[in-house]
């Protein structure tokens, strides 16, 4: 503090003590909001499972269309024999595949998505779906629909000239008649089958 | 006489106004019908300028901001003549080759990718290679910054070095070390691609080493508003700086916190683990105690410049203060600024609420408040 004392202000040892105080004052408060808010993302992490889609997982792009997971006949929402229901796409530019998919209602959906040529991303209308999709890597999250209604899903991440049109639909069905549409294990999108 | 002279002009007034209105409907309808405005809703035009727009923003303009205050700082902190001027001009012209080439480049739609440059995304070679000598023009300035500092010391052993010297060489180190990340993207996996050496890039990485650029840059671009905040402000407006030491520890802060933070933009990125995530979550949080900080001690500064004209009270002294005087209008929208700024940046960085928020407006909204509202007024400022 002593160099802080420029010619103009001669040394006042009892103000000097009041602005010292003043200051680890702030100091204290500074780190106890830090502290708080670091607290609260450990505990909404840790008691409501709350975190970002983080499961490290490769894909080999130059078999992406060929074989496995990514195949175009497994794209789409299946509903699995476990009953959980799961929603395979491809972002490419400038489309998503499916171009337009169905979810229930009021169901956990866990997305796998991936990208085929440049980084994409999405969005799902006002819910909290936000996930980046990278060429080689799969990203993985899970999440509810809490209305049934259709929902706009852009893509997020500029990935060329044509990004702005890249555009799907989501279309959430109440939980009875996607259950309904589910049955057999087929892969789902709007396409009426 | 003419007795019906407001008769006659009531209805001429109304005439013409009724005129001008379709006049302006009739010039806008041949403007939407011609060709002329086609070019404007061109999105590749669009993606063009956006490019230009952040490549200028983000690494021309703060970098010769950075270095041209440095070295300003050098000869009138220091009080001594610079050390490398020929070396400095050499800085300057590869900062100004590398715009000139970049923006050639640009301009002729080689290089729509975005100041971020995300692979798999590929460029021209000489977009790269004009953003490279941008930086390695300022890496000339930061050797010179440590060369400049060295040499003061050896002539004034145990003095401790000024505050705004040693904001400045904290910012060049500060931007020597983050440059770094960018610079192995583009040197190592870009450059080959772009040039045709390989034919696969991986895209997580390429995003992962942005990241470690793309946070701390704004330190560094942040760096010349609080030298100015901490030295040249309380000055200006005929106050005293409240706390030397904690300029000090701010620009230490900045120094040491910017570096493990970049990866709270790849919150959504499926390369990246949980534990890195949740790490620079807590770092980023950190990050914002040095602006904590200088919040205070700056306005205390203000306020002891008011209290020195004869403010009064707990609130009271605001009205005392220099008004007139443009660093006091600049200081306070740079603060409310950064204030929105600050408060969105804390959604930002956590770790949940980041998920409602990444790759939208908002994020927009945030760095634009803090780069154009807090910082780049300082920077017209300091100048």
């Amino acid at each position: 503090m002593s160099a802080a004392s420029p010619s103009s202000a001669p040394p006042d040892h009892a103000s000097e003590a009041v602005s010292v105080a003043a200051e680890r004052r702030w100091a204290y408060i500074v780190m106890a909001i830090i502290a708080v808010l670091i607290l609260m993302m450990v505990f909404t992490g840790l008691h409501w499972a709350s975190m970002p889609p983080s499961r490290v997982e490769t894909v080999d792009i130059k078999t992406l269309h060929i074989k496995g997971e990514f195949v175009e006949s497994n794209l789409g929402t299946a509903l699995g024999s476990d009953g959980k229901v799961t929603v395979r796409l491809i972002a490419q530019q400038y489309s998503f595949v499916p171009q337009c998919i169905v979810v229930p209602a009021d169901m956990p959906v866990t997305f796998r998505g991936t990208a085929s040529d440049a980084i994409h991303g999405f969005i799902i209308g006002r819910t909290n779906v936000n996930t980046m999709l990278i060429p080689g890597f799969v990203a993985t999250f899970t999440t509810i629909f809490p209305r049934a209604g259709e929902q706009l899903m852009p893509c997020h991440e500029y990935c060329g000239t044509g990004h702005e049109a890249m555009w799907a639909r989501v279309q959430v069905l109440p939980t009875a008649e996607f259950l309904s549409k589910a049955r057999g294990g087929e892969r789902l999108s709007c396409v009426p089958s | 006489m003419f007795q019906a002279k407001r008769l006659v002009l009531a209805h001429f007034w109304v005439a013409f106004i009724a005129f001008l209105g379709a006049l302006v409907l009739g010039a806008w309808q041949m403007y939407v019908r011609s060709p002329l405005s086609t070019w404007v809703n061109n999105p590749e035009h669009y993606y063009r300028s956006v490019t230009a727009h952040g490549t200028v923003m983000a690494y021309v303009l703060p970098t010769l901001i950075a270095m041209g205050f440095g070295y300003a700082i050098t000869e009138l902190a220091l009080k001594r003549p610079l050390l490398g001027v020929k070396w400095a001009w050499g800085g300057f012209w590869l900062v100004i080759a590398g715009t000139a080439i970049a923006a050639v480049t640009m301009g002729m739609g080689k290089a729509s990718v975005l100041y971020t440059f995300y692979p798999p995304m590929i460029a021209s070679p000489f977009y790269y290679l004009g953003v490279v000598l941008v930086v390695v023009g300022s890496w000339v300035w930061v050797a010179l910054m440590a060369i400049n500092l060295r040499a003061w010391k050896k002539e004034n052993p145990g003095a401790s070095v000024p505050l705004a010297m040693f904001g400045n060489v904290a910012g060049a180190y500060l931007w020597a070390w983050t440059s770094v990340g960018a610079a192995v993207e583009v040197l190592v996996l870009i450059l080959p691609a772009s040039l045709g050496l390989t034919d696969t890039i991986n895209a997580g990485l390429a995003r992962v080493l942005f990241s470690w650029t793309l946070h701390a840059i704004v330190y560094f671009w942040l760096m010349p508003t609080y030298i100015v905040f901490y030295t040249i402000v309380p000055r200006a407006i005929g106050g005293r700086l409240y706390s030397d030491t904690m300029g000090r520890v701010a620009f230490v802060l900045f120094l040491v916190f910017s570096m493990p933070i970049g990866i709270h933009h790849l919150f959504a990125d499926p390369q990246v683990g949980a534990g890195f995530k949740f790490v620079h979550a807590a770092m980023t949080a950190m990050v914002s105690v040095p602006t904590l900080l200088t919040v205070f001690t700056i306005v205390a500064s203000v306020e002891i410049a008011a209290k020195l004209r004869g403010g009064k009270g707990l609130f009271g002294w605001v009205k005392a203060l220099p008004w007139d005087n443009p660093m006091m209008l600049a200081v306070t929208f740079s603060f409310i600024m950064l204030g929105f700024g600050g408060a969105g940046g804390i959604i930002n960085m956590s770790y949940q609420l980041n998920e409602t928020i990444h790759n939208t407006q908002w994020v927009t909204g945030h760095f634009h408040l803090i780069f154009a509202g807090a910082i780049v007024l300082m920077y017209f400022m300091l100048a």
